[in-house]
């Protein structure tokens, strides 16, 4: 019984790829081949979804192009609004949300737990509609496979100039 | 409910690969990992660097029973009632909840079961400085099949303008961490 202590001090956080749409497509994006040389995975970016209606759009995310497993509780605010809930389990995707190609570019930030470990995954994501509403998701996937490849899917996909950069995170 | 959509995502959106380690501004300084047993209690970061701007901490925590094992965030071995505030924007997934100002001898969030971690992402702001209170902002929660919390955290100790040197964990109720918890401590330059 007892806690390791690790200590070290030394670069942690890296980015490992980037990408920017270059036009609207109706394709997800995915970073695949991801090593496994770190502990945690973040992502980050401005989206639009590549349908031209205003509200909040589809954003979700999967992970080694798995479509099942998912465990999901989300927290919506703004937009003048009583702040909502939703969850859902044994689900084929984490759904968040994201702004459409009428309203402004919409920040996310997620980060992807002991992706690498032979445990189940563990996922911390904010995200939203600029123009309406934020969102914060938890999310797990019930699967000790160690995480390779993330897929990001926006509705209808993704407008021109929305940007995804990937960075890994080495704990000591 | 939003829809999922069903684009296939193989063969495009590669990312261009980009050089590595470019920076330094965010290091780790220590990592606990619950070994086999569980971790008999508390996990404790001391004498920590005063060397960066702000402090982030990833969690991962569950404890040995089957419900719900909270976790209890003391800063500098301060233990006394009222000096942390909670402001808490949180929910249970079919309502939402806003919870606060509450004050508290400690910051205390959801922890994970024998089944299901909770996970949180946890930054302590200027930690270093001696001329203001310091703030704390945590976001994270756990799921389990008939449930689970998500929190949207904010919260400062109040009475105290002290550098923070340490930071301790402590298993709510009667619990202590379970095998395989990991509390990871990084430094972030300003």
């Amino acid at each position: 019984m007892g806690v390791t202590y690790t200590n070290v001090s030394a670069p942690t956080f890296e980015p490992i790829a980037t990408y920017t749409v270059p036009s609207d497509t109706a394709n997800a994006v995915t970073f695949s081949s991801i090593p496994a040389t770190y502990t945690d995975l973040f992502i980050s970016g401005t989206t639009r979804a590549n349908r031209n209606s205003s509200g909040t759009m589809d954003f979700a995310i999967t992970v080694n192009g798995n479509g099942s497993n998912y465990s999901y509780m989300g927290l919506t605010f703004g937009n003048n609004s009583t702040p909502g809930a939703y969850r859902g389990t044994g689900a084929s995707s984490i759904p968040g949300g994201t702004s459409g190609k009428p309203d402004l570019f919409s920040p996310f930030n997620a980060f992807i737990l002991n992706y690498a470990s032979a445990t189940k995954k563990y996922i911390n994501w904010w995200c939203g509609n600029s123009n309406e509403q934020g969102r914060r998701v938890i999310g797990s996937w019930s699967n000790t496979a160690t995480v390779t490849s993330v897929e990001l899917y926006g509705e209808q996909g993704w407008a021109s100039g929305s940007t995804f950069t990937l960075f890994g995170i080495k704990a000591a | 409910m939003p829809l999922i959509t069903t684009q296939s995502a193989k063969g495009y959106g590669w990312g261009a690969r980009v050089a590595a380690g470019a920076t330094n501004s965010f290091e780790s300084i220590a990592t606990a990992t619950v070994t086999s047993g569980g971790s008999g209690g508390n996990v404790v970061f001391s004498s920590i660097p005063q060397t960066y701007k702000h402090l982030r901490i990833h969690i991962l925590s569950g404890g040995t029973s089957g419900f719900n094992n909270g976790i209890n965030m003391f800063i500098n071995s301060d233990f006394t009632n009222a000096n942390y505030w909670c402001n808490a924007m949180g929910t249970n997934g079919t309502s939402a909840y806003d919870d606060g100002p509450t004050q508290l001898p400690y910051i205390g969030i959801f922890g994970g079961n024998n089944g299901n971690l909770s996970s949180y992402i946890c930054d302590v702001l200027n930690y270093s400085t001696t001329n203001r209170k310091k703030i704390t902002r945590t976001m994270g929660g756990y799921i389990d099949p008939s449930g689970g919390y998500l929190y949207n955290y904010s919260m400062a100790p109040i009475t105290s303008t002290n550098a923070i040197t340490s930071i301790a964990f402590q298993g709510g109720g009667v619990i202590d961490f379970r095998e395989d918890c990991r509390i990871a401590l990084y430094g972030i330059k300003g």
